[in-house]
């Protein structure tokens, strides 16, 4: 039976105690893990990324259309167009994935940057 | 009262909290079958959600790199509300606009190379960096030189390439290229499928001599909004024969915030929907031996226990195995992403990567979608588990222990 006097007992069961040391343990280097700084972008995706000219912002290779690869190579997903005009999006470039570019405007529009903060106007 | 008692009646009053966590820790070892069937389902539960946030976190991460070492304006035409290749004779106007320090064309296209689909992309081999050699495998492209290609680590082994050996691209017919280089499978998950060419074979490549499929444009600090102003007059004064589409590092990086804010949002909130589904299979769970539990809570009532103290000794089980379940998940997700580098999981993130990714899966955990997973947990095990004690609890014990 459970005893109210709890703390009055003789020192913890090997189980019990070894179940404490083990959850101190993962706790400890779960938080030392998460906690800890996030690591310095490596330096040869650095050198890449100043090869290529900046290229890839999106969780996909572009295997269909370039949105899902880097928005600014393509500012809509071009499976709007084909094989249905206006029809659905098939792209497998997007789905399923945890990000997606939301399309970004063009042609009709200009880039005007005010304060140092850039949006794009209607040109008319 | 003698020195002992007095002490030990003091460490009552100090220490109830204590006494009621190890009263759970009891519970747990006693009800061993119940707690690792709840730790199995919190795990199964929060290790795919830490896992896809970790790779979001690292794809995002990479990403963001991409814009920060990028040019500072990308300018390429629009055709039918799409990017279209722009003229090389508007390298030398961009050039010239005051801030400029350098126009740099590339090429980007796609094409098949040894059946398989791969990224081509051209520049002039003066704009390589200094440091290019440490991310290759061989050498960098030489300039002035022809047909020298550098290939990704994916396309390479696709097509059983290596330094010195050379290949045609179908669409390039009569062309052959010499492999120089390998790029490292490390350097970038864009990188898997490139083939890295000088911006002359590129566009010879793709029959497209004398056009880019943009130009790129590096500018002095503090010149941004000129450089902006002058490329709006320029599009003035070529309305009719050009749209330009300009976009500058500004305007990318809020692409990149809004596309993964929106869509790692939409995530979590589909992914909390399969929590809330999974609470009635905890319920079912944590009910497993509720008989049992209830006799056992009939006891602790019978022998002086109040409800709140039943039910904070419920609450401390519920913290411990919702603790340990996310721990493990954490655990878990890391042992899969960096240990199996995401097997069977990271294609539905990034997608068309097959079953093993050819390059290292960027991951990044991160503090907030952990103390999510364990806010969750927490909420899963006590929804539980709390409720069912707080009925035992309240009806007399005689009547519980029945």
């Amino acid at each position: 039976m459970v005893s109210r006097n709890l703390f009055a007992m003789k020192s913890l069961q090997p189980a019990a105690r070894f179940l404490i040391g083990w959850a101190v343990l993962v706790m400890t280097a779960t938080l030392a893990l998460v906690l800890s700084p996030a690591p310095e972008t490596a330096e040869p995706a650095r050198v890449f990324q100043q090869m290529v000219g900046g290229l890839g912002m999106g969780a996909a290779l572009p295997r269909w259309e370039y949105a899902s690869y880097d928005p600014r190579l393509e500012a809509v997903c071009t499976t709007l167009e084909f094989p249905i005009p206006g029809g659905y999006c098939y792209s497998p470039d997007h789905a399923a994935s945890v990000f997606h570019h939301a399309e970004s405007p063009q042609s009709l529009y200009r880039l005007v940057i005010v304060n140092g903060q850039s949006s794009i106007v209607n040109r008319q | 009262m003698d020195n002992r008692q007095s002490s030990i009646v003091n460490s009552q009053k100090m220490h109830p909290h204590w006494n009621l966590l190890r009263f759970a820790v009891d519970q747990i070892l006693r009800n061993r079958l119940r707690s690792m069937v709840v730790a199995a389902a919190l795990v199964a539960i929060l290790t795919p959600f830490l896992t896809a946030m970790a790779i979001s976190e690292g794809v995002r991460a990479e990403s963001a790199l991409a814009v920060h070492e990028g040019a500072d304006f990308y300018v390429a035409s629009d055709q039918f509300g799409k990017n279209a290749p722009i003229p090389l004779r508007y390298l030398e106007e961009f050039a010239r606009i005051p801030g400029v320090e350098r126009a740099v064309p590339r090429v980007v296209g796609r094409a098949y190379v040894n059946e398989r689909l791969a990224v081509i992309v051209g520049l002039p081999p003066a704009s390589i960096p200094p440091g290019a050699g440490s991310i290759l495998k061989g050498r960098p492209l030489r300039d002035g030189a022809r047909n020298e290609a550098l290939i990704g680590a994916a396309l390479a082994r696709h097509g059983g390439l290596q330094v010195g050996h050379a290949f045609q691209i179908p669409i390039a017919e009569g062309k052959t290229f010499e492999v120089v280089g390998l790029f490292q499978p490390t350097v970038s998950i864009w990188g898997a499928d490139l083939l890295y060419l000088s911006f002359a074979d590129a566009a010879e490549v793709f029959g497209m001599e004398g056009q880019a499929s943009e130009i790129l444009l590096y500018i002095k600090p503090g010149y941004e909004e000129q450089v902006a102003f002058s490329l709006d007059l320029l599009q003035m004064v070529e309305r009719g024969r050009i749209f330009l589409r300009t976009q500058n590092k500004d305007l990318v990086r809020q692409y990149l915030n809004r596309g993964f804010t929106l869509k790692a949002g939409i995530f979590t909130a589909l992914y909390a929907v399969a929590f809330a589904l999974a609470i009635p299979a905890l319920l079912v769970v944590s009910g497993f031996g509720m008989s049992e539990r209830r006799r056992e809570i009939g006891v602790l009532k019978a022998t002086g226990w109040h409800t709140e103290e039943v039910l904070e000794g419920v609450f401390w089980e519920s913290l411990l195995q919702a603790a340990a379940g996310a721990a493990l998940a954490l655990l878990l997700a890391m042992a899969w992403i960096y240990a199996f580098n995401g097997a069977l999981v990271a294609q539905f993130f990034i997608p068309e990567i097959g079953l093993l990714a050819p390059f290292p899966v960027p991951a990044r955990f991160l503090p907030i979608p952990f103390l999510l997973c364990l806010l969750f947990a927490l909420s899963l095990t006590l929804v539980g588990s709390l409720y069912t004690a707080w009925r035992a609890a309240a009806v007399p014990p005689v009547e519980a222990m029945r």
